[in-house]
């Protein structure tokens, strides 16, 4: 794999104000995503995890500029967008794409897939003749195995495998480079998901694509990625190759996390050693002073409780803990 | 005797498209302190299946036939008034969605009352109050004295899932069903209510129905499995064989489905082909045979039967001839 970043995320914040009181005013903002950095090499698969809530969504869309950000730098190639204009922006709209979680809700049900389709070569200009549209509608279709009699269908017509794959061969009509796939499993059934994650993957390999690919289930995402970061209220708290990341997790939350996920095994499942959570994830609106973790971290010393740990390097990873797991 | 046994349930759907046959003939029981799990993906019939054991099945749905054997007495026999004695006294049951059993307009403290004025142990409201913190305090929410005076909604999901496992245990039921209670939950605060659930299972010794479409949850608590696909049973059996060996194709197909822990992306994932049937017009014969890599021509011809071992009950041809019982075929 070359090393060539793609993607360069800095200091990258997003908060939504909340507004009360009458007249109305801002009264507080929710940090969904409040100081992140990381880089995307081309032709990776960097998985993003954490619970509900963390900030994923939000960070996609932001990296894909359905967000303005609140501050922070976000550089495609040797671009930094977050200062371009909507007309400048244009061509990286094209280069960076998005597949949402839901496949029924962000696909237009009045649309036909060959619509949908079209649209997105439409806007970017993708074809010359008539003849060329249809055919390139067709043969996306093709490539994440649909089939052309599909085309005049609507979304309602199609299962939900179906339509996360609609929304796969959208994005891809474009020639992206970069694709931003928000949980696009999860509302899939056991049987479907494998599915779309080989097609997934064999695209990969034949367009050279980069893949962001967010997930809560942690298993899908160490098998799919090869690297992968760790959100906890709005803040990447660890990052790793994926193998190591899962071998030996240096963030007390991520040891959490890997600790509760179910495996499917039940000799493993009934032997192994569980760390139960205390608590619950503290709200976005008011975030611990310190370690965004400290509040339910079974390893919090005093200075948790008042120094945020930044995001550092320990041997060739990184982790935002005053106390590293050894 | 076991504790529930259910006879050939068909439970249907009559919709303006046909008829739904989500439940078709499903058999199995489960004894005193024993935790059976359902598994199968969504539309696979569980839901339905549970809800038949409550007699809670709406319309247009209608339990058609079969038997519900509870402690001796066919529930489907009861009379409505009968029947409302053994729900949550004898059998209760947790919901996926907490908010489709909880009033949001009543507090939790009155969910409970209500709820505990069933139990004619409890003569005082000092009483009811006293069992309603206990129980409270049992499924690990802090503060019970203060929560009482709660709405559901100033419960975050997780704490409302504790919720739901108080009342369901509040009158001590012999039988637990639980319908997806996790799903809906991150995986942190799926592990604590799972631990919860053990515990609570382990300490009264319940039987239990655990419904869920997560194979790895299954794995962690379950001490039988049965899986179901297109409104039947496909395979029932030993939690630890059958994770093992799966014998039914689309158990085992199901198995490879998921990632291993010690697999990585060279190692392609099994696909099943196709999308679950289309239940007013289920495929003749096996309902899998059209993903069914196995299948041979008697598969789409007739309903394969009932192919038993010492700890496993399989429906599949395939499993039939292995086994060598091959005469009548
Ligand atoms: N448009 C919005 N307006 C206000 N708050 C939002 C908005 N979108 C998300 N949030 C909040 O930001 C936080 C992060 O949400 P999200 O990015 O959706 O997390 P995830 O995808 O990890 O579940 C949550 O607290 C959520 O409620
Ligand atoms: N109210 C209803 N009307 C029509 N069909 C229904 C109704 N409820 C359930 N079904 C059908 O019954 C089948 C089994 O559903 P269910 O038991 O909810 O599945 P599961 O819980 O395994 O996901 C499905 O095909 C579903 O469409
Ligand atoms: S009966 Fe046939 S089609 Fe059905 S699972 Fe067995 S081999 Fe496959
Ligand atoms: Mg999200
Ligand atoms: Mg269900």
């Amino acid at each position: 794999m070359s090393k060539n970043v793609i993607l360069k995320i800095e200091n990258l914040k997003t908060w939504f104000p909340v507004t009360g009181g009458f007249p109305k005013k801002v009264v507080g903002y929710v940090k969904a995503v409040d100081g992140v950095s990381f880089e995307v090499y081309e032709g990776e698969t960097l998985g993003i995890v954490g619970e509900s809530g963390c900030g994923k969504t939000t960070l996609g869309r932001t990296i894909v500029r359905l967000y303005k950000p609140t501050d922070g730098k976000i550089w495609f190639k040797n671009e930094e967008l977050t200062h371009l204009s909507d007309k400048e922006l244009l061509p990286y709209r094209r280069k960076i794409q998005m597949v949402f979680q839901d496949p029924y809700a962000s696909l237009n049900p009045r649309m036909t897939v060959a619509e949908i389709i079209g649209e997105a070569l439409d806007i970017h200009k993708l074809y010359k003749t008539k003849e060329e549209r249809q055919e390139r509608i067709y043969q996306l279709l093709e490539t994440v195995g649909l089939v052309r009699e599909h085309a005049n269908r609507f979304p309602h017509e199609f299962s939900g495998g179906q339509r996360q794959r609609i929304g796969i061969a959208r994005a891809l009509a474009v020639q992206p480079e970069l694709i931003v796939l928000d949980e696009p499993i999860s509302a899939l059934d056991v049987s479907i998901q494998a599915q779309v994650v080989n097609v997934l993957i064999d695209l990969q390999e034949k367009y050279g694509l980069t893949y962001l690919f967010i997930a809560h289930d942690l298993s899908m995402v160490r098998y799919i990625s090869d690297r992968v970061i760790v959100m906890y209220l709005g803040n990447v708290v660890e990052e790793a190759p994926s193998r190591e990341l899962f071998r030996k997790p240096l963030h007390p939350y991520t040891e959490a996390l890997l600790s509760a996920v179910p495996i499917p095994d039940p000799k493993i499942a009934r032997q192994r050693k569980r760390i139960i959570l205390q608590g619950e994830v503290p709200s976005p609106l008011n975030p611990p002073p310190g370690c965004p973790f400290s509040t339910r971290c079974p390893y919090a010393k005093d200075i948790c409780f008042k120094e945020k740990p930044q995001l550092k390097e320990v041997g060739g990873r990184k982790v935002a803990c005053h106390f590293p797991l050894e | 005797m076991a504790l529930l046994e259910v006879r050939n349930l068909q439970t249907y759907f009559y919709t303006y498209a046909g008829v739904v046959k989500a439940v078709d003939g499903v058999s199995f029981s489960v004894d005193r302190g024993e935790v059976l799990g359902i598994v199968g993906e969504s539309g696979s019939g569980k839901s339905v299946t549970a809800m038949s054991i409550m007699r809670l099945v709406q319309q247009p749905g209608k339990t058609v036939g079969g038997e519900i054997i509870f402690d001796g007495i066919d529930l489907l026999k009861l009379s409505d008034r009968e029947m409302n004695s053994y729900r949550g006294k004898r059998i209760a049951m947790v919901f996926q969605d907490p908010m489709t059993s909880l009033n949001p307009t009543l507090t939790v403290g009155y969910h409970m009352m209500e709820l505990l004025s069933r139990d004619p142990n409890l003569k005082t409201k000092k009483q009811k109050i006293d069992r309603a913190i206990e129980l409270l305090r049992a499924v690990g929410i802090s503060e019970p004295e203060k929560r009482l005076s709660q709405y559901p909604y100033q419960f975050s999901g997780g704490m409302r899932q504790r919720v739901m496992i108080a009342l369901a245990i509040a009158l001590n039921p012999d039988l637990l069903i639980m319908d997806e209670p996790t799903t809906a939950l991150d995986v942190t605060v799926q592990a604590q209510i799972m631990e919860l659930v053990k515990e609570i299972q382990e300490r009264y010794h319940m039987a239990v129905i655990f419904i869920t479409h997560d194979l790895g949850v299954i794995a962690g608590f379950a001490d039988r499995v049965m899986v179901m696909y297109a409104g039947k049973k496909v395979e029932e059996g030993d939690v630890y064989s059958m994770f093992e060996k799966p014998l039914h194709p689309y158990t085992e197909a199901l198995l490879s489905a998921v990632p291993k822990l010690d697999m990585d992306r060279s190692q392609r994932l099994y696909a099943i082909p196709g999308s679950p049937p289309n239940m007013i017009a289920p495929p003749p014969g096996c309902r899998f045979h059209p993903r069914c890599p196995y299948a041979m021509r008697i598969c789409a011809k007739k309903m394969p039967v009932a192919v038993s071992t010492d700890d496993r009950e399989v429906y599949c041809w395939k499993v039939f001839k292995e086994m060598g019982v091959v005469e009548s075929v």
